[in-house]
């Protein structure tokens, strides 16, 4: 090796200062434009992530009074021998609800699905009398309720199958006994989530800015196993943890241990016990620092201080019904089958109208224009227009056919808005992709006796038509995403356009409203994410198509 | 043997603007023979050529004057329909240069725009034309695929049965073998050869060996002047001016 180098040395080929000193200086502008290109992907990576991953997934944190989950059984000890079931029809898309939401749907206080399932559907109840109606309303009426006068009663079980399942939007209870005939039935069991955690006043009042605002299911766990000692370990007041449980055989400490423990961890012997609500009441009232559960109603009723507990759910964000469901309810419930629609109808009916116009321009500009005054002007005049914001267009759409020509916000104040915007940019694409052909192809044409107009209709176009499509997909996707614009010129209607001049909201106005007005952001990022999914497609569609066509060029 | 003229050139002169690029060229195309114009670079072949068919018609700046008589007719008068001209002088580039369409589409392209439809008499004209031009066995196969999956050479032949299918009479060709290969050369000569039976040729060209194999009548060209003209072995062997022979021999250009 050494004699390598000191041969390489005498004739003159080590590596000389010089030398080293440029490759020094294309290392680093190579790292440097390595690093520039990095994080400009990196960045929009992690932006378009972001987007699709709330658009798919939703992890919301909401806070109830009772715990995250519950069981299917309503049982209750005066009514030991029985216990019911809750049943809906099947297209409620529900697993669990609370007690309270039972209440209110039997009560009449909710006579829509659509703030629990999402689903605008309207709430039909269905009620048995007999023993199981007082085990119903002992179990989920707090003492002032009952039911709603539109309540349709039934006396068996299978009544009240055949009814829910027959009924959209159908809801009733029926006997443990009756769960066998649910099977082949369009009707399905839900859980009820009715335990609460009530705990002595004092833990939920601010000591030194220190108090507890919520717990979770997993702390809920941990106090009842003895793991915490001391309020303080959960972000509250300084404060021992004494629990209170009901008696080992109590049908309420089965459940609650079953729930949120498993069945095969006890609660520790340490725990206080007690009897009855009354007892319970005491305890937490003497003691400070106590914490016991007790089903919601009898903690309502015993007037217990209940803490919330927060529940997240991960679930999918954007499903099919998202995709196929028509919006109810300014957006909150339903899908966005209707909007996906009018976005089509509006690029459909914008690139109809641009793409004629724009390559007949450019034709003009590239191949008939002269170069004098007023085709500088022209060709400047393009090149402007093609850089002014979008909200001006939408002003200029809305002066002049909402206004002046008064047809109205709808699909074609809209289309025609977004024309004048795009046509700039179909121009200059398509003059590009006309002045990138050979001029020796055109010379050809005319050499074999073609005129002006045939050459350029025949084998300028199409030869031109992969560039040209390029500025249309460019085109799209700023029609697609465009929001400014539209806002004043193609209105707001989430229903379907049913002509021309139809009110007609598109994705981008969509998700900004939702936004806007608060209404939902999980919503805004699924509408955002099939937007980018949308624009994605056309993307890759156009992409194969130019493909294709760049074949048959070479 | 009586020879005829196909294109005679009278006291042509040609400016670009200001710069004249044509002096006072007489010369004589015969019919159904090779004529070869040869000269360095700038010289003014190609301008010529494209004279014939009034290629420079395109070029802004253009003046002309002088006359150019096909058959006796005068091309250069108001009067001449120059797409009809264009039909019966054809043109092959330097560059091979098939349209962005199929093999079929470029031979048709010519008959289409002169307004046959007819999708028999189509086929008949594509396949004569391509048959002409000693390509069918190579692409008989393939007429749908588009033009550019074919070689150099084939795409150059190509050119040339797309200016055969709208039936010219004479064949102007300016370099026609400069970008290919020594085979395609070959073979495009070939092809010259049998084509001049029916056609007359005009060909431009920087190969002093491929003037002199393939042509029977040879023009030098030096600034713009035609400075001797007449059959090719004596322009080759016994030059009688003294540039032709420099620029013959290798001595300059």
């Amino acid at each position: 090796m050494k004699q390598e180098e000191k041969s390489l040395k005498r004739a003159g080929f080590a590596l000389s200062p010089h030398t080293r000193r440029v490759k020094l200086a294309e290392t680093s502008a190579k790292l440097a434009l390595w690093i520039a290109a990095g994080v400009t992907m990196g960045t929009l990576f992690v932006i378009v992530g972001y987007i699709l991953f709330r658009g798919f997934v939703s992890d919301l944190s909401i806070q109830y009074e009772v715990l995250p989950e519950g069981s299917k059984v309503i049982a209750n000890e005066d009514f030991a021998d029985h216990g019911l079931l809750v049943i809906v029809n099947r297209n409620i898309r529900i697993k669990d609800i609370t007690v309270l939401e039972v209440s209110d749907l039997f009560s009449g206080e909710r006579d829509n699905w659509g703030g629990i399932s999402e689903q605008d559907i309207d709430v039909r109840v269905f009620a048995q009398n007999g023993n199981i109606r007082d085990l119903f309303e002992r179990a989920v009426f707090l003492d002032a309720t009952h039911f709603s006068e539109d309540t349709v009663f039934a006396d068996t079980d299978s009544q009240i199958i055949e009814a829910v399942s027959n009924t959209s939007g159908g809801i009733g209870f029926i006997s443990e006994a009756g769960a066998e005939y649910l099977n082949d039935s369009d009707s399905k069991s839900i859980e009820i989530r009715r335990i609460s955690i009530a705990v002595n006043s004092e833990v939920l009042q601010s000591s030194n800015g220190m108090r507890i605002h919520y717990l979770t299911g997993e702390q809920i766990k941990s106090i009842f196993l003895g793991t915490y000692k001391n309020w303080s370990e959960l972000g509250g007041a300084n404060l021992p943890i004494l629990t209170a449980v009901f008696s080992e055989n109590s049908l309420l400490r089965s459940e609650f241990e079953e729930i949120l423990i498993g069945s095969d961890i006890r609660i520790p012997d340490t725990a206080e016990v007690v009897d009855n609500h009354d007892a319970l009441a005491q305890f937490l009232a003497q003691n400070p620092g106590s914490v016991g559960f007790a089903y919601y109603n009898d903690a309502v009723a015993h007037n217990l201080e209940i803490v919330s507990i927060e529940r997240r759910v991960t679930e999918l964000n954007l499903d099919t019904a998202f995709i196929l469901e028509e919006p109810r309810r300014a957006g909150r419930v339903g899908g966005i089958s209707t909007i996906i629609l009018n976005t089509l109808f509006m690029i459909f009916l914008t690139l109809v109208l641009s793409a004629p116009i724009g390559v007949a321009a450019a034709v003009y500009l590239t191949e008939y224009a002269q170069q004098n005054r007023i085709n500088e002007i022209l060709r400047f005049g393009t090149e402007t227009l093609a850089g002014i914001p979008s909200i001006i267009f939408g002003l200029f759409g809305f002066i002049l056919f909402v206004m002046y020509l008064d047809i109205g916000a709808g699909l074609l104040s809209g289309t025609l808005t977004i024309t004048f915007m795009i046509l700039p940019t179909i121009i200059r694409a398509s003059e590009e992709a006309i002045k990138s052909i050979p001029q020796s192809m055109r010379e050809s044409s005319f050499a074999l006796g073609a005129t002006k107009w045939q050459t350029v209709t025949r084998v300028v176009v199409p030869a031109a038509v992969p560039g040209i499509m390029t500025g249309l997909i460019l085109a799209i996707g700023r029609a697609v995403g465009e929001t400014a614009a539209l806002l004043f010129t193609m209105g707001s209607d989430y229903r379907l356009a049913r002509d021309f001049l139809s009110s007609a909201r598109v994705m981008s106005v969509h998700l900004y409203i939702l936004v806007r007005e608060g209404i939902s952001f999980e919503r805004a990022f699924a509408t955002g994410t099939i937007l980018i999914i949308i624009i994605l497609l056309i993307n890759f569609a156009t992409n194969k198509l130019i493909g294709r066509m760049a074949r048959m060029h070479g | 043997m009586q020879t005829k003229n196909k294109i005679t050139v009278e006291k042509l002169n040609f400016f670009y603007g200001d710069f004249q690029a044509l002096k006072d060229i007489d010369m004589n195309i015969e019919i159904n023979k090779i004529t070869a114009l040869i000269g360095p670079s700038g010289c003014g072949k190609t301008t010529f050529l494209k004279t014939l068919n009034r290629m420079n018609d395109l070029i802004a700046g253009v003046r002309i004057n002088g006359q150019i008589l096909y058959e006796g007719i005068d091309i250069y008068n108001g009067n001449c329909d120059v797409i009809e001209l264009r039909k019966k002088i054809g043109m092959v580039f330097q560059k091979p240069n098939p349209f962005p369409m199929s093999v079929y589409d470029n031979v048709a392209y010519g008959p289409r725009v002169h307004g046959i439809k007819n999708k028999k008499k189509l086929d008949e004209i594509v396949e004569k034309s391509i048959k002409r031009a000693v390509l069918w066995d190579e692409v008989k196969d393939r007429l749908r695929k588009p033009a550019f999956a074919l070689s150099g050479g084939q795409q150059q032949r190509l050119c040339i049965a797309r200016v055969l299918a709208v039936e010219p009479e004479v064949v102007l060709m300016d370099e026609p073998t400069s970008a290919l290969d020594p085979i395609s050369t070959g073979k495009i000569e070939d092809l010259l050869d049998e084509l001049k039976i029916n056609y007359t040729i005009v060909i431009v060209t920087h190969n002093m060996q491929q003037a002199g194999r393939i042509s029977d009548k040879t023009a030098f060209f030096l600034n713009g002047v035609m400075l001797e003209a007449g059959p090719t072995d004596e322009i080759f062997y016994k030059p009688k001016n003294k540039r032709t022979e420099d620029y013959i021999s290798g001595r300059f250009g």
